[in-house]
Protein backbone atom coordinates (compact mmCIF):
# COMPACT_ATOMS: atom_id res chain seq x y z
CA UNK A 1 0.00 0.00 0.00
CA UNK A 2 1.11 3.24 -1.21
CA UNK A 3 1.37 5.49 2.46
CA UNK A 4 1.95 9.01 1.42
CA UNK A 5 3.78 10.54 -1.54
CA UNK A 6 6.12 13.61 -1.73
CA UNK A 7 6.37 16.05 -4.58
CA UNK A 8 9.78 18.38 -5.34
CA UNK A 9 9.29 20.96 -8.45
CA UNK A 10 6.95 17.91 -10.44
CA UNK A 11 4.85 19.55 -12.88
CA UNK A 12 2.45 22.43 -11.04
CA UNK A 13 3.76 21.00 -7.15
CA UNK A 14 6.11 22.77 -6.26
CA UNK A 15 6.88 21.25 -2.06
CA UNK A 16 3.51 19.13 -1.86
CA UNK A 17 2.70 15.96 0.32
CA UNK A 18 -0.44 13.91 0.00
CA UNK A 19 -1.97 10.55 2.48
CA UNK A 20 -3.71 7.85 0.69
CA UNK A 21 -5.46 5.18 2.34
CA UNK A 22 -6.07 1.29 1.43
CA UNK A 23 -8.89 0.81 -0.91
CA UNK A 24 -10.47 3.94 -3.01
CA UNK A 25 -8.21 7.06 -3.17
CA UNK A 26 -10.34 9.75 -4.96
CA UNK A 27 -8.09 13.07 -6.73
CA UNK A 28 -10.80 15.65 -7.30
CA UNK A 29 -10.44 18.88 -8.72
CA UNK A 30 -11.17 21.40 -11.29
CA UNK A 31 -9.41 21.36 -15.00
CA UNK A 32 -5.41 22.11 -14.63
CA UNK A 33 -5.58 21.46 -11.00
CA UNK A 34 -2.73 18.73 -11.10
CA UNK A 35 -5.16 15.91 -10.68
CA UNK A 36 -3.24 13.95 -13.52
CA UNK A 37 0.16 14.94 -12.02
CA UNK A 38 -0.51 12.80 -8.81
CA UNK A 39 -0.97 9.79 -10.82
CA UNK A 40 1.94 10.70 -13.05
CA UNK A 41 3.92 10.79 -9.73
CA UNK A 42 2.28 7.45 -8.47
CA UNK A 43 3.29 5.95 -12.02
CA UNK A 44 6.82 6.58 -11.60
CA UNK A 45 7.26 5.17 -8.12
CA UNK A 46 5.87 2.18 -9.93
CA UNK A 47 7.36 2.35 -13.05
CA UNK A 48 9.98 4.73 -13.10
CA UNK A 49 8.42 6.67 -16.13
CA UNK A 50 5.52 9.35 -16.68
CA UNK A 51 2.61 7.36 -18.43
CA UNK A 52 1.94 10.62 -20.30
CA UNK A 53 4.57 9.59 -22.72
CA UNK A 54 6.74 12.47 -22.01
CA UNK A 55 10.35 13.10 -21.25
CA UNK A 56 11.53 13.53 -17.45
CA UNK A 57 12.39 17.03 -18.36
CA UNK A 58 9.20 17.59 -19.34
CA UNK A 59 7.93 16.85 -15.64
CA UNK A 60 10.02 19.74 -14.11
CA UNK A 61 8.61 22.79 -12.71
CA UNK A 62 9.19 25.49 -15.11
CA UNK A 63 12.66 27.38 -14.12
CA UNK A 64 13.46 24.70 -11.74
CA UNK A 65 16.46 21.76 -12.19
CA UNK A 66 15.38 18.79 -10.94
CA UNK A 67 12.29 16.87 -9.81
CA UNK A 68 12.01 14.13 -6.67
CA UNK A 69 9.50 12.11 -5.49
CA UNK A 70 9.18 10.10 -2.55
CA UNK A 71 6.90 7.77 -1.53
CA UNK A 72 6.29 5.22 1.56
CA UNK A 73 5.41 2.10 1.12
CA UNK A 74 3.63 -0.39 3.53
CA UNK A 75 4.67 -4.27 2.07
CA UNK A 76 4.98 -7.26 3.75
CA UNK A 77 4.34 -5.31 7.36
CA UNK A 78 7.21 -3.47 7.07
CA UNK A 79 7.35 0.55 5.74
CA UNK A 80 9.96 0.85 2.58
CA UNK A 81 10.79 4.50 0.89
CA UNK A 82 11.13 4.80 -2.86
CA UNK A 83 12.66 8.20 -4.08
CA UNK A 84 12.94 8.93 -7.88
CA UNK A 85 14.74 11.73 -8.74
CA UNK A 86 16.36 13.21 -11.58
CA UNK A 87 18.59 16.04 -12.56
CA UNK A 88 18.26 18.06 -15.71
CA UNK A 89 21.74 19.20 -15.76
CA UNK A 90 23.20 15.40 -15.45
CA UNK A 91 20.23 13.97 -17.46
CA UNK A 92 19.94 11.53 -15.41
CA UNK A 93 17.64 9.78 -13.00
CA UNK A 94 18.25 7.67 -10.24
CA UNK A 95 15.93 5.45 -7.78
CA UNK A 96 16.52 4.65 -4.40
CA UNK A 97 14.92 1.82 -2.57
CA UNK A 98 15.41 2.53 1.24
CA UNK A 99 17.88 4.70 0.31
CA UNK A 100 19.86 2.57 -1.56
CA UNK A 101 20.55 2.95 -5.45
CA UNK A 102 18.85 0.56 -7.48
CA UNK A 103 20.80 -1.07 -10.48
CA UNK A 104 17.63 -1.50 -12.73
CA UNK A 105 14.48 0.65 -12.80
CA UNK A 106 12.43 -2.06 -14.20
CA UNK A 107 13.15 -3.88 -10.86
CA UNK A 108 11.14 -0.99 -9.35
CA UNK A 109 7.89 -2.38 -10.76
CA UNK A 110 8.16 -5.98 -9.29
CA UNK A 111 8.14 -3.24 -6.08
CA UNK A 112 4.97 -2.14 -6.76
CA UNK A 113 3.37 -3.30 -9.56
CA UNK A 114 0.57 -1.16 -11.36
CA UNK A 115 -2.56 -0.76 -13.57
CA UNK A 116 -2.61 2.61 -15.14
CA UNK A 117 -5.34 3.28 -17.41
CA UNK A 118 -5.98 6.62 -18.74
CA UNK A 119 -8.54 7.85 -21.34
CA UNK A 120 -5.63 7.47 -23.89
CA UNK A 121 -6.25 3.65 -23.81
CA UNK A 122 -9.08 4.41 -25.79
CA UNK A 123 -6.76 4.12 -28.94
CA UNK A 124 -5.77 0.68 -28.08
CA UNK A 125 -8.93 -0.50 -29.58
CA UNK A 126 -9.18 2.43 -31.91
CA UNK A 127 -5.84 3.02 -33.12
CA UNK A 128 -3.98 0.77 -35.41
CA UNK A 129 -2.88 -2.79 -34.40
CA UNK A 130 0.52 -1.71 -33.51
CA UNK A 131 -1.14 -0.27 -29.99
CA UNK A 132 -3.29 -3.55 -28.91
CA UNK A 133 0.06 -5.35 -29.69
CA UNK A 134 2.03 -2.96 -27.68
CA UNK A 135 -0.49 -3.31 -24.55
CA UNK A 136 -0.37 -7.22 -24.92
CA UNK A 137 3.06 -7.42 -25.21
CA UNK A 138 3.75 -5.20 -22.30
CA UNK A 139 1.35 -7.64 -20.28
CA UNK A 140 3.25 -10.80 -21.32
CA UNK A 141 6.02 -9.23 -19.96
CA UNK A 142 4.88 -8.56 -16.54
CA UNK A 143 3.42 -11.84 -16.52
CA UNK A 144 5.78 -13.79 -18.40
CA UNK A 145 9.55 -11.66 -17.62
CA UNK A 146 11.40 -13.69 -20.34
CA UNK A 147 9.28 -12.68 -23.37
CA UNK A 148 10.56 -9.31 -22.71
CA UNK A 149 13.73 -10.85 -23.98
CA UNK A 150 12.74 -12.80 -27.04
CA UNK A 151 10.86 -9.27 -28.13
CA UNK A 152 14.08 -7.83 -28.01
CA UNK A 153 16.03 -10.37 -29.64
CA UNK A 154 13.42 -10.43 -32.04
CA UNK A 155 13.58 -6.57 -32.75
CA UNK A 156 16.93 -7.06 -33.26
CA UNK A 157 16.75 -9.24 -36.01
CA UNK A 158 14.07 -7.24 -37.54
CA UNK A 159 16.44 -4.26 -37.75
CA UNK A 160 19.17 -6.48 -39.08
CA UNK A 161 16.88 -8.07 -41.77
CA UNK A 162 15.10 -4.96 -42.61
CA UNK A 163 18.69 -3.46 -43.38
CA UNK A 164 19.75 -6.40 -45.65
CA UNK A 165 16.33 -6.37 -47.38
CA UNK A 166 16.77 -2.75 -48.40
CA UNK A 167 20.58 -3.59 -49.55
CA UNK A 168 19.75 -6.47 -51.55
CA UNK A 169 21.65 -8.60 -50.09
CA UNK A 170 19.94 -11.77 -50.36
CA UNK A 171 23.13 -14.01 -49.67
CA UNK A 172 23.16 -12.96 -46.06
CA UNK A 173 18.79 -13.29 -45.44
CA UNK A 174 19.43 -16.96 -44.48
CA UNK A 175 20.75 -16.51 -40.60
CA UNK A 176 18.60 -13.73 -39.99
CA UNK A 177 15.33 -15.57 -41.28
CA UNK A 178 16.84 -18.57 -39.51
CA UNK A 179 16.42 -16.76 -35.93
CA UNK A 180 13.15 -14.99 -37.23
CA UNK A 181 11.27 -17.99 -37.42
CA UNK A 182 12.97 -19.89 -33.89
CA UNK A 183 12.08 -16.65 -32.45
CA UNK A 184 8.51 -16.43 -33.92
CA UNK A 185 7.82 -19.63 -32.87
CA UNK A 186 8.02 -18.82 -29.31
CA UNK A 187 6.70 -15.27 -28.88
CA UNK A 188 3.96 -16.84 -31.11
CA UNK A 189 3.28 -19.73 -28.48
CA UNK A 190 3.73 -17.31 -25.38
CA UNK A 191 1.28 -15.07 -27.10
CA UNK A 192 -1.46 -17.64 -28.10
CA UNK A 193 -1.35 -18.76 -24.39
CA UNK A 194 -1.74 -15.54 -23.02
CA UNK A 195 -4.43 -14.82 -24.98
CA UNK A 196 -6.41 -18.27 -24.46
CA UNK A 197 -5.80 -18.35 -20.57
CA UNK A 198 -6.88 -14.76 -19.71
CA UNK A 199 -10.49 -14.85 -22.57
CA UNK A 200 -12.14 -17.48 -20.27
CA UNK A 201 -12.08 -15.18 -16.99
CA UNK A 202 -12.26 -12.15 -19.25
CA UNK A 203 -15.28 -12.90 -20.77
CA UNK A 204 -17.38 -13.14 -17.51
CA UNK A 205 -15.63 -10.47 -16.10
CA UNK A 206 -17.39 -7.93 -19.55
CA UNK A 207 -20.31 -9.53 -19.10
CA UNK A 208 -20.78 -7.64 -15.78
CA UNK A 209 -19.10 -4.83 -16.96
CA UNK A 210 -21.26 -4.59 -20.27
CA UNK A 211 -24.26 -5.21 -18.37
CA UNK A 212 -24.95 -8.73 -20.46
CA UNK A 213 -22.59 -8.49 -23.62
CA UNK A 214 -19.79 -9.84 -23.93
CA UNK A 215 -15.90 -9.51 -24.93
CA UNK A 216 -12.88 -11.33 -26.00
CA UNK A 217 -9.50 -10.26 -27.32
CA UNK A 218 -8.68 -12.78 -30.84
CA UNK A 219 -5.31 -13.62 -32.01
CA UNK A 220 -4.45 -14.17 -35.85
CA UNK A 221 -0.41 -14.71 -36.41
CA UNK A 222 0.59 -13.39 -39.03
CA UNK A 223 2.75 -16.52 -39.62
CA UNK A 224 2.10 -19.93 -38.03
CA UNK A 225 4.60 -22.07 -36.91
CA UNK A 226 5.45 -24.79 -39.87
CA UNK A 227 6.06 -21.34 -42.27
CA UNK A 228 9.39 -20.66 -43.66
CA UNK A 229 10.02 -17.21 -45.00
CA UNK A 230 12.81 -18.37 -47.58
CA UNK A 231 9.39 -18.54 -49.40
CA UNK A 232 8.56 -14.91 -49.02
CA UNK A 233 12.25 -13.56 -50.38
CA UNK A 234 11.10 -11.92 -53.32
CA UNK A 235 8.02 -10.55 -51.72
CA UNK A 236 10.16 -8.95 -48.78
CA UNK A 237 12.79 -8.18 -51.17
CA UNK A 238 10.47 -5.65 -53.21
CA UNK A 239 8.77 -3.77 -50.09
CA UNK A 240 12.44 -3.34 -48.57
CA UNK A 241 11.05 -4.98 -45.21
CA UNK A 242 10.14 -7.84 -43.24
CA UNK A 243 6.56 -8.14 -43.74
CA UNK A 244 5.37 -11.47 -41.85
CA UNK A 245 6.47 -12.78 -38.15
CA UNK A 246 4.90 -11.47 -34.97
CA UNK A 247 6.25 -7.36 -35.59
CA UNK A 248 2.32 -8.06 -37.81
CA UNK A 249 0.34 -10.29 -35.35
CA UNK A 250 -2.99 -9.14 -35.47
CA UNK A 251 -4.86 -8.43 -32.19
CA UNK A 252 -8.75 -7.70 -31.96
CA UNK A 253 -11.50 -6.56 -29.34
CA UNK A 254 -14.39 -8.42 -30.03
CA UNK A 255 -17.77 -7.48 -28.30
CA UNK A 256 -20.67 -9.67 -28.90
CA UNK A 257 -18.13 -11.19 -31.89
CA UNK A 258 -18.32 -7.78 -33.51
CA UNK A 259 -15.08 -5.61 -33.81
CA UNK A 260 -15.29 -3.43 -30.76
CA UNK A 261 -13.37 -0.59 -32.84
CA UNK A 262 -16.72 -0.44 -35.23
CA UNK A 263 -19.57 -1.62 -33.36
CA UNK A 264 -18.72 -0.42 -29.85
CA UNK A 265 -19.89 2.96 -27.88
CA UNK A 266 -17.05 5.07 -26.48
CA UNK A 267 -18.22 3.89 -23.35
CA UNK A 268 -18.36 0.31 -23.96
CA UNK A 269 -14.85 0.15 -25.46
CA UNK A 270 -13.50 2.04 -21.76
CA UNK A 271 -15.15 -0.62 -20.38
CA UNK A 272 -14.04 -3.36 -22.26
CA UNK A 273 -10.53 -2.55 -21.86
CA UNK A 274 -11.14 -1.57 -18.23
CA UNK A 275 -12.29 -5.11 -17.67
CA UNK A 276 -9.16 -6.43 -19.83
CA UNK A 277 -7.12 -5.09 -16.94
CA UNK A 278 -9.00 -5.82 -14.20
CA UNK A 279 -8.72 -9.47 -15.87
CA UNK A 280 -5.08 -9.50 -15.79
CA UNK A 281 -4.88 -7.89 -12.69
CA UNK A 282 -7.34 -11.11 -10.94
CA UNK A 283 -4.87 -13.64 -13.06
CA UNK A 284 -1.24 -12.40 -13.16
CA UNK A 285 -0.86 -9.33 -10.46
CA UNK A 286 -3.48 -9.38 -7.76
CA UNK A 287 -1.15 -7.28 -5.33
CA UNK A 288 -0.89 -4.38 -7.90
CA UNK A 289 -1.71 -1.09 -6.82
CA UNK A 290 -4.31 0.88 -9.74
CA UNK A 291 -4.26 3.81 -11.24
CA UNK A 292 -7.14 5.56 -13.12
CA UNK A 293 -7.04 8.35 -15.15
CA UNK A 294 -10.80 10.36 -15.27
CA UNK A 295 -12.15 6.73 -16.18
CA UNK A 296 -16.14 8.42 -15.72
CA UNK A 297 -15.95 10.89 -18.93
CA UNK A 298 -17.93 8.02 -21.27
CA UNK A 299 -18.84 5.93 -18.52
CA UNK A 300 -22.82 5.76 -16.90
CA UNK A 301 -23.04 5.19 -13.26
CA UNK A 302 -23.93 1.60 -13.58
CA UNK A 303 -21.06 1.19 -15.53
CA UNK A 304 -18.66 3.43 -12.74
CA UNK A 305 -20.46 1.33 -10.03
CA UNK A 306 -18.98 -2.32 -11.83
CA UNK A 307 -16.00 -0.60 -11.93
CA UNK A 308 -15.89 0.38 -8.23
CA UNK A 309 -16.76 -2.97 -7.07
CA UNK A 310 -13.89 -4.75 -8.70
CA UNK A 311 -11.27 -2.43 -6.85
CA UNK A 312 -12.38 -3.10 -3.15
CA UNK A 313 -9.16 -5.61 -2.85
CA UNK A 314 -6.67 -3.15 -4.45
CA UNK A 315 -5.41 0.46 -3.28
CA UNK A 316 -6.87 2.38 -5.96
CA UNK A 317 -6.11 6.33 -6.97
CA UNK A 318 -9.00 7.44 -9.72
CA UNK A 319 -9.27 11.29 -10.86
CA UNK A 320 -12.20 13.39 -11.73
CA UNK A 321 -13.48 16.46 -11.61
CA UNK A 322 -16.16 16.40 -9.64
CA UNK A 323 -17.79 13.56 -7.42
CA UNK A 324 -21.28 12.32 -6.35
CA UNK A 325 -21.94 12.88 -2.07
CA UNK A 326 -22.79 9.37 -1.81
CA UNK A 327 -19.33 8.19 -2.59
CA UNK A 328 -17.63 11.69 -1.27
CA UNK A 329 -18.36 9.87 2.79
CA UNK A 330 -17.23 6.37 1.69
CA UNK A 331 -13.93 6.88 0.27
CA UNK A 332 -10.88 8.94 0.91
CA UNK A 333 -11.13 12.15 -1.13
CA UNK A 334 -8.07 14.80 -2.16
CA UNK A 335 -9.40 17.72 -3.13
CA UNK A 336 -7.61 20.08 -4.90
CA UNK B 1 37.77 28.14 -18.95
CA UNK B 2 41.71 28.56 -18.24
CA UNK B 3 44.32 28.43 -20.72
CA UNK B 4 45.41 24.65 -21.82
CA UNK B 5 48.62 23.91 -24.41
CA UNK B 6 46.97 22.63 -27.55
CA UNK B 7 49.01 19.69 -27.93
CA UNK B 8 47.59 18.87 -24.17
CA UNK B 9 44.50 19.68 -25.58
CA UNK B 10 44.70 16.95 -28.48
CA UNK B 11 46.38 14.37 -26.01
CA UNK B 12 43.15 14.67 -23.83
CA UNK B 13 40.91 14.19 -27.02
CA UNK B 14 43.15 10.95 -28.47
CA UNK B 15 42.90 9.66 -24.80
CA UNK B 16 39.26 10.27 -24.88
CA UNK B 17 38.64 7.97 -28.14
CA UNK B 18 39.98 5.27 -25.83
CA UNK B 19 37.18 2.54 -24.03
CA UNK B 20 35.99 3.91 -20.42
CA UNK B 21 37.80 7.10 -20.82
CA UNK B 22 35.60 10.43 -20.58
CA UNK B 23 36.51 13.72 -20.24
CA UNK B 24 37.31 13.80 -16.87
CA UNK B 25 39.70 10.02 -16.84
CA UNK B 26 41.35 12.53 -19.90
CA UNK B 27 42.17 15.03 -18.18
CA UNK B 28 43.69 13.03 -14.89
CA UNK B 29 46.02 10.90 -17.21
CA UNK B 30 46.69 13.85 -19.44
CA UNK B 31 48.12 15.80 -16.26
CA UNK B 32 49.43 12.79 -14.41
CA UNK B 33 51.89 11.96 -17.58
CA UNK B 34 52.60 15.65 -17.71
CA UNK B 35 53.89 15.27 -13.95
CA UNK B 36 55.36 11.77 -14.63
CA UNK B 37 57.72 12.40 -17.39
CA UNK B 38 59.51 8.74 -17.33
CA UNK B 39 56.18 7.05 -17.34
CA UNK B 40 55.06 9.39 -20.36
CA UNK B 41 58.80 8.12 -21.66
CA UNK B 42 57.70 4.47 -21.31
CA UNK B 43 54.30 4.81 -22.56
CA UNK B 44 55.50 6.26 -25.99
CA UNK B 45 58.38 3.75 -26.37
CA UNK B 46 55.17 0.90 -25.28
CA UNK B 47 52.90 2.58 -28.20
CA UNK B 48 55.35 2.79 -30.69
CA UNK B 49 56.83 -1.03 -29.73
CA UNK B 50 52.90 -1.93 -29.77
CA UNK B 51 52.49 -1.15 -33.17
CA UNK B 52 55.58 -1.60 -35.22
CA UNK B 53 55.80 -5.36 -33.58
CA UNK B 54 52.18 -6.83 -32.57
CA UNK B 55 50.31 -7.35 -36.29
CA UNK B 56 47.71 -9.98 -36.87
CA UNK B 57 48.75 -13.83 -37.78
CA UNK B 58 47.64 -15.00 -41.32
CA UNK B 59 46.48 -17.86 -40.18
CA UNK B 60 44.12 -17.45 -37.12
CA UNK B 61 43.90 -13.80 -37.26
CA UNK B 62 44.63 -13.63 -33.76
CA UNK B 63 47.95 -11.72 -32.31
CA UNK B 64 51.41 -12.08 -33.63
CA UNK B 65 54.93 -10.34 -32.71
CA UNK B 66 57.04 -9.74 -34.99
CA UNK B 67 56.14 -12.80 -37.54
CA UNK B 68 53.43 -13.24 -39.80
CA UNK B 69 52.02 -16.29 -38.06
CA UNK B 70 51.48 -16.60 -34.55
CA UNK B 71 53.32 -18.94 -31.94
CA UNK B 72 50.03 -21.19 -31.45
CA UNK B 73 49.49 -21.39 -34.77
CA UNK B 74 53.15 -22.99 -35.76
CA UNK B 75 52.94 -25.39 -32.66
CA UNK B 76 52.98 -28.65 -33.56
CA UNK B 77 52.00 -30.23 -29.64
CA UNK B 78 48.92 -28.01 -30.73
CA UNK B 79 47.87 -31.29 -32.56
CA UNK B 80 44.28 -32.17 -30.47
CA UNK B 81 42.20 -31.28 -33.88
CA UNK B 82 40.41 -28.50 -32.05
CA UNK B 83 39.49 -25.47 -33.60
CA UNK B 84 38.04 -22.68 -31.23
CA UNK B 85 36.24 -19.96 -33.01
CA UNK B 86 36.73 -16.85 -31.06
CA UNK B 87 35.36 -12.57 -32.27
CA UNK B 88 38.26 -10.84 -31.22
CA UNK B 89 42.10 -11.79 -30.79
CA UNK B 90 41.70 -10.93 -26.83
CA UNK B 91 39.66 -13.69 -26.70
CA UNK B 92 42.20 -16.28 -27.23
CA UNK B 93 44.02 -15.74 -24.38
CA UNK B 94 40.86 -15.57 -22.33
CA UNK B 95 39.82 -18.93 -23.55
CA UNK B 96 44.14 -20.22 -23.47
CA UNK B 97 43.56 -18.91 -19.36
CA UNK B 98 41.22 -21.45 -18.43
CA UNK B 99 42.26 -24.81 -20.73
CA UNK B 100 45.26 -26.33 -22.42
CA UNK B 101 43.93 -29.08 -24.21
CA UNK B 102 46.00 -27.95 -27.30
CA UNK B 103 43.32 -26.33 -29.40
CA UNK B 104 44.24 -23.75 -32.18
CA UNK B 105 42.34 -21.09 -32.79
CA UNK B 106 40.22 -18.86 -35.61
CA UNK B 107 39.57 -15.53 -34.80
CA UNK B 108 36.36 -14.17 -37.49
CA UNK B 109 36.64 -10.20 -36.14
CA UNK B 110 33.26 -9.85 -34.74
CA UNK B 111 29.93 -10.98 -35.08
CA UNK B 112 27.30 -10.31 -38.07
CA UNK B 113 25.35 -7.42 -37.32
CA UNK B 114 24.33 -5.61 -41.12
CA UNK B 115 23.34 -2.40 -38.86
CA UNK B 116 26.07 -1.93 -37.54
CA UNK B 117 28.46 -2.44 -40.49
CA UNK B 118 29.37 -6.03 -39.79
CA UNK B 119 27.96 -7.87 -42.85
CA UNK B 120 29.62 -11.56 -44.10
CA UNK B 121 32.23 -9.66 -45.96
CA UNK B 122 34.18 -8.06 -42.95
CA UNK B 123 34.55 -11.60 -41.01
CA UNK B 124 37.45 -13.59 -41.28
CA UNK B 125 34.94 -16.50 -41.94
CA UNK B 126 35.33 -17.98 -45.47
CA UNK B 127 39.16 -19.39 -44.45
CA UNK B 128 37.85 -21.51 -41.82
CA UNK B 129 36.82 -24.50 -44.58
CA UNK B 130 40.75 -24.16 -46.07
CA UNK B 131 41.85 -24.59 -42.64
CA UNK B 132 39.66 -27.71 -41.62
CA UNK B 133 41.31 -29.55 -44.05
CA UNK B 134 44.78 -28.32 -44.38
CA UNK B 135 45.27 -28.80 -40.17
CA UNK B 136 43.16 -32.28 -40.13
CA UNK B 137 41.20 -30.13 -37.67
CA UNK B 138 37.82 -32.71 -36.36
CA UNK B 139 35.99 -30.63 -33.85
CA UNK B 140 34.57 -26.80 -33.80
CA UNK B 141 33.99 -25.32 -30.91
CA UNK B 142 32.27 -21.88 -30.96
CA UNK B 143 32.76 -19.59 -28.55
CA UNK B 144 30.69 -16.38 -29.36
CA UNK B 145 28.62 -14.24 -27.49
CA UNK B 146 25.37 -15.70 -26.64
CA UNK B 147 22.39 -13.11 -28.42
CA UNK B 148 21.25 -12.64 -31.51
CA UNK B 149 23.98 -11.74 -33.34
CA UNK B 150 26.11 -14.68 -31.66
CA UNK B 151 23.74 -17.01 -33.34
CA UNK B 152 23.24 -15.50 -36.58
CA UNK B 153 27.01 -15.91 -36.93
CA UNK B 154 27.07 -19.86 -35.89
CA UNK B 155 23.80 -20.19 -38.24
CA UNK B 156 26.04 -18.93 -41.00
CA UNK B 157 28.82 -20.88 -39.81
CA UNK B 158 26.92 -24.67 -39.82
CA UNK B 159 25.58 -23.73 -43.31
CA UNK B 160 29.51 -22.81 -44.47
CA UNK B 161 30.30 -26.16 -43.22
CA UNK B 162 27.28 -28.46 -43.99
CA UNK B 163 29.20 -30.61 -46.00
CA UNK B 164 32.32 -30.99 -44.16
CA UNK B 165 33.23 -33.71 -41.53
CA UNK B 166 33.64 -32.08 -38.66
CA UNK B 167 32.31 -32.35 -35.17
CA UNK B 168 30.66 -28.37 -34.54
CA UNK B 169 29.73 -27.54 -30.79
CA UNK B 170 29.23 -24.38 -28.80
CA UNK B 171 30.31 -23.31 -25.64
CA UNK B 172 27.48 -23.68 -23.07
CA UNK B 173 24.91 -20.67 -21.73
CA UNK B 174 23.75 -20.62 -18.27
CA UNK B 175 24.31 -20.47 -14.74
CA UNK B 176 27.31 -19.02 -13.41
CA UNK B 177 29.36 -21.21 -10.80
CA UNK B 178 28.40 -20.72 -6.93
CA UNK B 179 24.84 -18.21 -8.26
CA UNK B 180 21.97 -18.57 -5.88
CA UNK B 181 19.49 -20.37 -8.09
CA UNK B 182 16.96 -17.77 -6.99
CA UNK B 183 18.74 -15.01 -8.06
CA UNK B 184 18.97 -15.80 -11.63
CA UNK B 185 16.95 -13.75 -14.42
CA UNK B 186 14.34 -15.93 -16.40
CA UNK B 187 15.64 -16.05 -19.33
CA UNK B 188 19.00 -17.29 -18.24
CA UNK B 189 17.20 -19.87 -16.71
CA UNK B 190 15.58 -21.16 -19.15
CA UNK B 191 19.11 -21.33 -21.61
CA UNK B 192 20.64 -23.75 -19.13
CA UNK B 193 17.71 -25.97 -18.38
CA UNK B 194 17.72 -26.37 -22.31
CA UNK B 195 21.15 -26.95 -21.76
CA UNK B 196 21.41 -29.30 -19.50
CA UNK B 197 24.20 -31.56 -19.16
CA UNK B 198 23.37 -35.52 -18.55
CA UNK B 199 25.00 -37.44 -15.66
CA UNK B 200 24.39 -40.89 -16.38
Amino acid sequence: MLVDISLTFFRNFHEKNFKFEDGLNFIIGPNGSGKTNILEAIGYLSQAKSFRKVADKDVISLGEKFFRIEGNIFRDELRHEIEVIYEQELGLKKIYLNKKQMERSSRLFSFLPSLISTDRDQEIIDGPPSERRNMINRLISIASPSYMNLLIDYKKVIENKNFLLREKKVAELGPWNGKQEELTKQIVRERASFIEKINIPYKNISKEFLNGKTSVVTYIPSMDGDMHLYRFIDEEMEIGYSIYGPHRDYFEFMIDDRPAKIFGSEGEKRLSILAFFFTFLTVYKPDSIVVLDEPFGVIDKRGMNVVLSYLIKNQTFISAPFLDNDFRTSYNVITL
Amino acid sequence: MSWVPSSLKKLIENLKKLPGIGERSGFRIAYFLLKDRDTLENLIESLREVNERVKLCKICHGFSEDTDICPICTDERRNSGVLCIVERPEDVNIIESVQGLGWKYHVIGGVLSPVRGITLDKLNIFDIRDRIRKENIKEIVMALSPDVEGDATISYILQLLSDMEVSISRIAVGLPRGIDITLMDPFTLKESILGRRKLK
